[in-house]
């Protein structure tokens, strides 16, 4: 009997050692997830956490445990930048193990087994959905949130409510132009978030003049030569371009882009080559992990 | 009877078995690299490995996308070009590589359904990879192990913790007859300790291969309890034997091998090895010296480390056992063996 209970004792004080060894610091962390070929994108500041998009696979749920101290099992806001399976997959085992308060996603259906799961795992949840557009804003804590892209909301009825048949699109729309942009600040620290927009939604984001200069671009469609235009760069004039990106048969990231990324004066960084990209900020300064 | 006879009878009754199965193979061959159609039910539990998943239906590897979820038990109409692999001369291995696939009917099993509901509770209060660990050790689940960590677990020789395995059956049937000794009387515990085992088999799916770790489990700890390493040995070839006899392709099975060749060493090398060792590193050692040259002839290595690794999680491994229903605190020697075997791995 006392032998059990100085075990329990010793499983006790290690509980301790490990919360203080995990306890979150009071500084911005941006994290690329390597996740393969797809974007998953985490931001944390102390105990707050929002997800953009979780990849192809699972490997989004060894990202948040590499970064989440092990009793954090709630995200205050997750966000899937369009519904395709490279970037919606990982989120559906987060809907089922972690705790959401929000959950974003734009207005469109996706007649895919990925779309539907995500949809039922967040039905069984109880997760509403929203939908944030061009000109909205949000906080969580001190991260700061602005929408600059999609245009306009796209039906009355969410998409991703039980029930009723979602409205699907026709084959020739690609879901990639309703992708969300998202400009996000910590103090003086800016970056962009682009999901897999192509140069044509760049175009627009252009002549809108929304934009402005950022510290970290999130390159979109995994370094798709039909995106990242040299007059976006030059608007935008990121110090380091991040490309999340794995193996695939699409050629990301294509040497045109490579080389914009190049010229517009961008620090290349490619998940696939140096697994999470991790930078921390405290708002002023800011620095990759190595 | 004369042990000589019986012998013979056995080896009979096996050489007609092994003849009919490797029959029902070539039957299959002949169909390779041709389209088919089949129907059946999932009769493993589902493996996700990166973007797909995997299970078997009868003798056919199936491989998939990761959506639709799949469960145990489910009926399907599955129609693709089936794929050949040879393993070794006189038998292969069947596979259909992402082909339609209906849901004819959902799988319905109460143990699968209590296993899969504790494996989701696991992942809503632990990360990764202490959460699959965790449905490893207490459900021999392998699930959604992570790929690096699956291979640091193959890289250290501790596999074995996470599938269901005969050590994990020795654990299971270890800590119910432990915790239920002092209040019901020996006999009574023991018989508990196997009903504990049994319920195990049935949540991992009665997958040929659990049910074979049930036997060799339940004999290692007899084996060791009974003290008499000569019965123990009686009893393991008399295991072994009965389970040839219902499937003689066991015998390719590296499972198999490995499983009956650490019960070998656990019965009669254990014993014998000096005693200021711990227990858990006797056990480590003398299991993992009868299983060296299979690893050896099947995956090209053999580590030095597996002996090391395995004396510092097996007494780890009962301990998160016994906390199967608070893992809030088993995550503590959760996270010590993730620790320990990715610095060995």
């Amino acid at each position: 009997m006392v032998k059990k209970l100085n075990l329990l004792l010793l499983t006790l004080i290690g509980l301790v050692l490990l919360a203080w060894q995990q306890w979150p610091k009071p500084q911005l962390k941006l994290v690329f997830c390597s996740v393969g070929q797809g974007d998953a994108t985490l931001m944390i500041y102390k105990d707050q956490q929002i997800l953009v998009d979780g990849g192809p696979n699972n490997r989004v749920l060894d990202c948040l445990s590499r970064h989440l101290p092990f009793w954090d099992r709630q995200l205050e806001l997750v966000i899937a930048s369009h519904a395709e399976a490279d970037h919606i997959t990982g989120l559906i085992e987060v809907v089922k193990r972690y705790q959401i308060d929000q959950f974003l996603a734009i207005n469109e259906a996706n007649d895919t087994a990925e779309w539907r799961a995500l949809n039922e795992a967040l039905n069984q949840r109880q997760i509403n959905v929203r939908e944030l557009i061009k000109g909205d804003r949000a906080a969580i804590g001190p991260i700061r949130l602005s929408w600059l892209w999609p245009e306009t909301a796209g039906h009355e009825l969410m998409a991703w409510s039980g029930g009723t048949d979602p409205r699907v699109l026709g084959a020739k729309t690609s879901l990639n132009q309703f992708s969300q942009v998202i400009l996000a600040g910590f103090g003086e620290f800016d970056w962009l978030l682009t999901g897999d927009i192509d140069t044509k939604i760049e175009q627009k984001l252009v002549t809108s003049s929304t934009l402005l200069e950022v510290e970290v671009l999130k390159v979109a469609h995994h370094g798709s030569k039909f995106s990242s235009a040299p007059e976006f760069l030059t608007a935008i004039s990121p110090e380091l371009a991040v490309i999340e990106v794995g193996k695939n048969s699409f050629g990301h990231p294509t040497p045109e882009t490579l080389g914009r990324l190049g010229q517009a004066g961008a620090q290349i960084r490619r998940t696939d080559e140096s697994g999470d990209v991790v930078i921390v900020s405290d708002g002023n300064k800011w620095q990759v992990l190595e | 009877m004369k042990p000589v006879w019986l012998l013979l009878i056995w080896l009979v009754i096996f050489i007609i078995r092994f003849q009919t199965s490797l029959q029902a193979n070539r039957n299959l061959d002949r169909q390779a690299d041709e389209p088919i159609t089949i129907n059946g039910r999932i009769s493993s539990q589902i493996t996700l490995q990166g973007s797909s998943q995997s299970f078997n239906v009868g003798r056919v590897r199936v491989r998939t996308n990761l959506y639709p979820a799949y469960h145990y038990g489910d009926q399907l109409t599955i129609s693709g070009t089936l794929q050949r692999q040879v393993i070794n001369p006189i038998l292969s291995r069947f596979s259909l590589m992402y082909p339609r696939i209906e849901k004819v009917e959902a799988g319905n099993n109460i143990f699968i359904g209590l296993k899969e509901r504790l494996e989701a509770w696991y992942s809503l209060i632990l990360p990764e990879p202490e959460a699959s660990l965790m449905a490893g050790i207490v459900l021999g689940s392998k699930r959604g192990l992570p790929l690096e960590f699956w291979q640091a677990l193959q890289k250290t020789g501790t596999l074995h913790i996470v599938v269901a395995s005969g050590f994990n059956v020795t654990v299971v049937m270890g800590a119910t007859i432990f915790l239920l000794a002092g209040i019901f009387r020996r006999s009574l515990a023991i018989a508990l300790g196997i009903g504990a085992v049994m319920i195990y088999s049935l949540m991992a799916g009665m997958e040929p291969a659990i049910v074979r770790a049930a036997l060799m489990g339940a004999l290692a700890y007899f084996g060791q309890i009974l003290g008499r390493p000569s019965d123990g040995l009686r009893l393991l070839f008399l295991a072994a034997a009965a389970m040839l006899l219902v499937n003689p392709l066991f015998i390719f099975d590296i499972g198999f091998q490995l499983s009956f060749l650490a019960t070998f060493g656990l019965i009669l090398i254990c014993p014998r090895l000096p005693k200021f060792l711990p227990k858990g590193m006797k056990e480590s050692i003398a299991a993992q010296l009868m299983v060296w040259p299979v690893l050896l002839i099947n995956f090209g290595q053999m580590s030095l480390i597996g002996i090391l690794v395995n004396g510092l999680i097996v007494s780890l491994v009962p301990y998160v056992m016994f906390l199967f229903a608070l893992p809030w605190l088993a995550y503590v020697p959760l996270h010590l063996i993730v620790v320990i075997i990715n610095y060995f791995g």
